[in-house]
């Protein structure tokens, strides 16, 4: 257990940061999708972290989910364009492109993070190892 | 008979990193967690029961007993947060705990390589 259970709590980081950080990609790509497979435009997707308990109450972090934005969508006025509304509005995905490069500062801080976690232990079990040498 | 049976070093030195090893794990928990909203930090209390467990002068047999069957426990830190959504993980304070962490590590591994390099000398007679 020990060393190697803290290898695998990094392990979970790292896995749970990506996650984010390809989740905040495809928001980014679909930043102007105004149709989506069901012809809906594209919302802003969410990971929601939760700690994960194991031995010890240490088991790392798992994605539990990846939920909709239900915030408003922006709603731009285009006659012309084949999304339009009765109205001629067209409604856009409720992505900030800002507010998703923040939370990839973020999420690759925290991955960043986990690798030293993951460095750190992966030392510590080599020199342990190496006591065993003759 | 059993030489590291009745070494209290040894033991002792085998039982702070295993308590290392322990907090090493906690904070790895702690930075996996440093998004997760509602995460209380965790951390390891293992100085103190170990100064606890030697603080009256005992024979060598029961300090032995002591230092085996010590146990460490990974404790959560009070409703202490640094974010709005109530994230209880300093980044910070995380990377210094590791650092602290790893540097005692590298010298209890360090102390108890001595300590082995002794017996082999012991072993050959005093030679090299």
């Amino acid at each position: 257990m020990g060393l190697l259970g803290t290898l695998n709590i990094a392990a979970s980081g790292m896995t749970a940061e990506r996650m984010w950080m390809d989740t905040i990609s495809s928001n980014i790509a679909n930043a102007n999708t105004t149709s989506t497979a069901d012809g809906t435009p594209f919302r802003r997707q969410l990971v929601v972290l939760a700690e994960r308990a194991g031995a010890g109450g240490m088991g790392g972090v798992h994605v539990s989910g990846v939920v909709d934005d239900m915030s408003e969508l922006r709603r731009v006025y285009e006659p012309s364009h084949p999304d339009a509304d009765a109205d001629g509005y067209v409604a856009y995905p409720n992505v900030n492109v800002v507010t998703e490069m923040v939370d990839l500062i973020a999420a690759s801080r925290a991955y960043e993070a986990n690798v030293t976690a993951f460095e750190a232990a992966k030392a510590a079990y080599m020199r342990t190892l190496s006591l065993l040498q003759v | 008979m059993d030489i590291l049976a009745k070494d209290i070093t040894f033991s002792l030195l085998a039982k702070s990193l295993e308590g290392l090893a322990l907090r090493q794990q906690a904070v790895a928990q702690n930075l996996a967690n440093v998004n997760t909203p509602g995460y209380r930090r965790k951390d390891v209390l293992f100085e103190d029961v170990l100064q606890a467990a030697l603080a009256e002068p005992k024979s060598r047999e029961e300090t032995m007993r002591t230092i085996q069957s010590t146990r460490f426990e990974v404790v959560q830190e009070s409703a202490l947060y640094f974010r709005n959504d109530r994230g209880g993980v300093d980044l910070d304070r995380e990377a210094a705990e590791l650092a602290k962490t790893t540097l005692r590590i590298n010298a209890v591994l360090n102390l108890l390589g001595k300590r082995i390099a002794l017996y082999k000398q012991a072993m050959n007679e005093g030679g090299v």
